[in-house]
């Protein structure tokens, strides 16, 4: 155990040295949301997921949803929103397929992997976020929105009032600022007296006009946050098969369950696990009706996240449970107790890192597993 | 006697002004009307109906629209009418887009069958957005 917190005393600061936030940008322009955590990454995917495991037994899987299948063919026709929203059953089911060491060390290990999202209420592409937190942001939205049309139509009116030339010449400036702001999307491009308006209304209504689409953005990704926090329950079935004896190997049926509390920018997250291994015995054709339950009870936290609450580095700290019902071997134990701990670094908002160790409670010992997780998203953003 | 005294009814001053004069009392009024009608057709503003196609992908998400005679809302893909005056519309858009992946809200505007702002100018990706849609009403 002392190994453990000695070797996360270690890497936790220097990790946390090296991902400094991000700068923030001056442009006046909303930004996007903030990614996931890698724990909901982990339970459900949403396009595209890579892995990539070192341990004993490790491999390659991919993993997709059973709607990224059918889109991939259908190109975008089905991403229209109503029929988006209408395959929610097939955006909850995922497939996956690995290609893993058996036992004897070589990669001959058929993993396929079907996986279903029973209560999945942390899918932002589900939720309308102009309706949430009571509206707040539509109210936002519909403030600056009327602030805007409300400045540039007095201003226009008072140009119409103007000796013709000199009305012809604001005109003029006015198409140009048009110009400049469909390239920029930035409202101060606007002539003095339009944003004297326009910062006038935002006043009025007690608000700041220069941190006010920052804070539409707070609100936006607050909303996104605690939408991530919501339960997410998965079942999933693996049945695995040894491609080298021709056989089926261990086989995993599992249950789990996620759920955030606490400070929607470093949120908590329960990560509870049950899972029924049914396992072969390779080194004997015949199966050994082996059976292990396996309970997982961890507690997952956002360290650091960047300026956009993108998270940055995660640490996961889990109770796992083994229990054997069947085929317990010689001088086995039936209850094999251990302390789990994950460090996931995210590399970027798609690619990120676990680094697990276990460490085993009844014969001490400490072994690690580094794996790298890359999900393959369409570029929305 | 003061009957006799009856006052001549005066002529008419027309007929004391020279042709040149006459002339350029007529061009005058030509004047004056030309303004009152000018100043009439400015009154009444020639509208027009415009139709707006929205459309939305990857999810749920909702756009705001402000500009003349429009303020409304919608949560969904829809096509709508309204009416606006014949010259340059800047119109208010806001709102947020959908969070599925290609996730956007796509609007096209057109006047009697032709497009004057296409779906290519007003794909609205980010999260939140906050933009307008400029075109001119013929």
């Amino acid at each position: 155990m002392k190994k453990i917190i000695t070797l996360w005393v270690l890497v936790i600061p220097a990790l946390t040295s090296l991902c400094q936030p991000a700068l923030k940008p001056d442009k006046e322009k909303i930004a996007n949301t903030p990614a996931k955590s890698g724990t909901s990454y982990e339970a459900l995917t949403q396009f595209l997921q890579v892995n990539v495991t070192s341990e004993k037994g490790g491999g390659y899987t991919f993993k997709s949803t059973l709607f990224s299948i059918q889109k991939f063919f259908s190109k975008d026709s089905l991403n229209a929103s109503d029929i988006y929203l209408a395959k929610k059953g097939a955006r909850n089911l995922e497939l996956g397929l690995g290609l893993h060491k058996g036992s004897q060390g070589n990669l001959g290990l058929l993993l396929p992997s079907i996986k279903y999202a029973l209560v999945n209420n942390r899918d932002k592409s589900d939720v309308n976020f102009a309706l949430e937190d009571n509206g707040a942001l539509d109210k936002d939205i519909q403030l600056i929105l009327n602030a805007r049309h409300n400045a540039l139509t007095q201003y226009s009116n008072e140009i119409a009032g103007k000796p013709a030339a000199e009305k012809a010449t604001l005109e003029k400036e006015l198409d140009a600022a048009d110009m400049r702001f469909a390239k920029s999307n930035d409202f101060k491009e606007y002539p003095k007296r339009v944003l004297e308006l326009y910062n006038q209304e935002i006043k009025a209504k007690g608000r700041d006009p220069e941190k006010f689409l920052q804070e539409i953005q707070d609100v936006y990704d607050r909303i996104a946050k605690k939408i991530e926090q919501r339960g997410l329950l998965t079942l999933s079935f693996n049945p695995g098969y040894d491609w080298n004896t021709s056989n089926f190997d261990t086989t995993t049926v599992n249950l789990q369950y996620l759920k955030g509390w606490g400070n929607f920018q470093k949120p908590w997250n329960f990560d509870i696990k049950i899972s029924q291994l049914f396992q072969q015995d390779t080194s004997n054709t015949k199966s050994l009706s082996r059976q292990v339950f396996m309970g997982k009870l961890g507690i997952n936290k956002v360290l650091v996240h960047d300026s956009k609450l993108n998270p940055l580095v995660e640490f996961e700290l889990a109770y796992e449970h083994d229990y054997i019902f069947n085929g317990l071997y010689k001088d086995e134990d039936r209850n094999r107790p251990k302390m789990v701990s994950t460090l996931r670094v995210h590399v970027s908002k798609d690619i990120f890192i676990p680094l697990t160790l276990k460490y085993d409670l009844k014969n001490p010992n400490l072994f690690g597993v580094f794996r790298l997780q890359w999900d393959l998203q369409t570029g929305k953003k | 006697m003061a009957k006799a005294k009856k006052a001549a009814p005066k002529k008419s001053s027309s007929k004391k002004m020279t042709v040149q004069q006459r002339i350029a009392q007529m061009e005058e009024r030509i004047k004056m009307l030309e303004s009152a009608l000018t100043s009439t057709a400015e009154l009444v503003e020639v509208t027009a109906t415009i139709t707006y196609e929205v459309k939305f992908f990857g999810g749920a998400g909702r756009i705001r629209f402000k500009g003349e005679n429009l303020d409304r809302a919608e949560d969904g893909a829809t096509t709508f009418n309204v009416e606006q005056s014949s010259r340059k519309q800047r119109v208010q858009v806001g709102g947020t887009a959908p969070e599925g992946s290609n996730g956007r809200i796509e609007v096209q505007v057109s006047q009697n069958g032709e497009v004057i702002s296409p779906f290519s100018d007003n794909t609205f990706k980010s999260g939140v957005f906050v933009d307008q849609i400029f075109y001119t009403v013929k």
